[in-house]
């Protein structure tokens, strides 16, 4: 007879826990981290999996491209990253760009966003020059109105910085002051040549503005690329990488 | 571990016996089962993988040596073995970062991820880095759910391949899963993501978790967002959009890479707990969240409803 009892009460409860929500009694939480550790197993079932792509891949990005002297990593407002990114592609546009107007480049500028990993002190190989440009965004040089440039500028100050070169300027309460474009004052009556990737110059990174330029001209060079061509002209000509902030953006006393 | 995991429904007939044998004591078997009753739901969850199939290189300035796919993937093995009721989630960007992708277009990351038995991710603005048409192609390695209820695909060739939610059921627990994707405006380039519409993701995660909490009975809701943790601008977070809402649960981040130590305790808009969980990129952390769920707390239930009736009035 008890179990009878029993049985109606279980049917009772199961419809009641169809219909009402389970009450929470506590939470517990953990973070693991994933390292090479002692108790830290690998799963050979994974490995396995992952060998035979790990190992035609290696073969393709493990040539060394350079030797740097020191790690290579972002920074604000001004860093090395950035700096070394940066001059690669104005070392680029001055190799590659063959304006129609036969005016050159004024400047670089990219965003930090886009600088998606650091270069190992040492080595770099192309497969760390992947993992910094992983995306096959190609650099554009827009010719743009001095009110925009100072757009531009703002936005850097605003950001803490950004990759440039060809530029030096300083930063103050979020604004951009003492402007200088290759060693020259910032003119904002001008028009000038800005190099950027197609990302930004499609509005990218909340850069809608930069879709009013003038005009539009592409490098047919990805990113990456222009990276590789550095480094290698670094190699060939017997050089390490170096890599040193030399104030192009700082913050104003 | 799980020393305090108390047994669930696949032990009730012996509770039950138990409880037979103590009637006649005094106890009565209602307050037993429910005090007896308790099952453990572990949640799983990742973000930002962005492509790390391998640990960083031990030259790494910044994390030699962290991560790892297999290791990653002995350690759920290991969790597995030990809980009964495990939900592995990710929060998207999974592809994108190193040249495993740049090669392979995503192929080894979603067959991981089969492998690793996740239940469902939502979509990162990255993952659209090959364009639609690379997502969709890497689509038939995926044996999870593509979860997004704010972009709207119908004009795009990812029609019908996702879902807004999904629901789940474990040793008894509801759970209701739905993803949240960012604005892709200025963010990935317009010919990557092509005729994808973005729909205001508050307004869609109220609906949804509304839905799933009251029309479907979900126990947990839970949302996997990709808008950031937090800005310095006035922008939409999962930081914002924990104090806007109603019937979410917990909210599985990215998109920020943000390393929270522990899941962040937020007041959703009625007061009421609501956790924040992030665990930065590249697959160096795995997250955990285990929830007790009191089974068949019948006054407690109560309390509960009621509280439902002014919340609904309340919303509307």
């Amino acid at each position: 007879m008890f179990r009878k009892l029993f049985i109606n009460a279980f049917i009772l409860l199961l419809a009641a826990s169809c219909s009402q929500p389970l009450h929470l009694l506590k939470t517990e939480t953990k973070n693991y981290r994933i390292e090479a550790a002692p108790g830290s197993d690998v799963d050979s079932m994974t490995y396995y999996r992952i060998l035979p792509y790990r190992e035609s891949l290696t073969a393709e990005m493990s040539a060394v491209l350079a030797v740097s002297d020191q790690a290579i990593d972002k920074g604000q407002p001004e860093g090395l990253l950035g700096d070394f990114v940066a001059d690669a592609c104005l070392s680029a546009a001055r190799q590659n760009y063959v304006p129609a107007d036969n005016i050159p480049a004024d400047f670089v500028f990219l965003n930090n966003g886009g600088l998606r990993n650091a270069l190992p002190k040492g080595n770099i190989t192309k497969g760390n020059v992947f993992e910094l440009m992983p995306f096959e965004n190609e650099l554009v040089v827009l010719k743009i109105k001095g009110t925009l440039v100072k757009k531009i500028f703002n936005f850097i100050a605003e950001k803490d910085g950004a990759p440039v070169a060809g530029v030096q300027f300083a930063i103050k309460n979020k604004e951009a002051v003492n402007i200088l474009i290759n060693h020259q004052p910032f003119d904002s009556t001008k028009t000038y040549k800005v190099v950027t990737s197609d990302y930004l110059a499609n509005g990218g990174d909340q850069l809608s503005f930069l879709k009013e330029a003038n005009e539009r001209e592409s490098m047919n060079l990805k990113v990456r690329d222009a990276i590789f061509r550095y480094l290698q002209q670094k190699t060939k000509a017997g050089e390490h990488i170096v890599v040193k902030k030399d104030e192009r953006i700082s913050y104003a006393r | 571990m799980n020393g305090s995991a108390m047994p669930g429904r696949r032990n009730f007939l012996k509770t039950l016996a138990g409880s037979a044998a103590l009637l006649g004591m005094g106890a009565s078997p209602l307050e037993l089962l429910a005090k007896q009753d308790i099952e453990k739901l572990t949640i799983l969850h990742t973000n930002d993988v962005h492509s790390r199939i391998d640990p960083f290189p031990d030259n790494d300035p910044k994390y030699a040596g962290l991560g790892g796919t297999a290791r990653r993937a002995a350690l759920i093995k290991k969790i597995r073995a030990e809980e009964k009721n495990v939900l592995l989630l990710d929060s998207g960007d999974s592809f994108q970062g190193t040249p495993y992708f740049n090669m392979y277009g995503g192929e080894l990351e979603f067959k991981l991820m089969s492998d690793m038995g996740y239940d469902a991710s939502t979509i990162g603005n990255h993952d659209f880095d090959n364009g639609m048409d690379g997502l969709v192609k890497q689509l038939p390695n995926a044996n999870f759910s593509l979860l997004c209820s704010n972009y709207d695909f119908s004009d795009t060739p990812l029609n019908n391949h996702t879902q807004p939610y999904k629901l789940f059921e474990k040793g008894g627990i509801r759970i209701g899963v739905f993803g949240i994707g960012i604005e892709l405006q200025g963010l990935v380039d317009k010919k990557l993501y092509g005729n994808t519409v973005y729909n205001d993701p508050l307004s869609k995660a109220r609906y949804y978790s509304h839905f799933l909490k009251e029309e479907k009975k979900c126990d947990l809701v839970i949302c996997l967002s990709h808008l950031g943790y937090q800005y310095k601008e006035q922008k939409i977070s999962d930081e914002i959009f924990a104090g806007e809402s109603e019937h979410i649960d917990l909210i599985l981040g990215g998109h920020t890479h943000t390393f929270l130590d522990e899941p962040v305790h937020f007041k959703n808009k009625n007061g009421k707990e609501i956790l924040v969980a992030q665990v930065g990129w590249a697959g160096i952390k795995l997250g955990r969240i285990d929830y007790y769920f009191e089974k068949n707390s019948k006054k407690k239930d109560a309390v509960g409803t009621s509280l439902k009736i002014s919340r609904k009035s309340s919303a509307i």
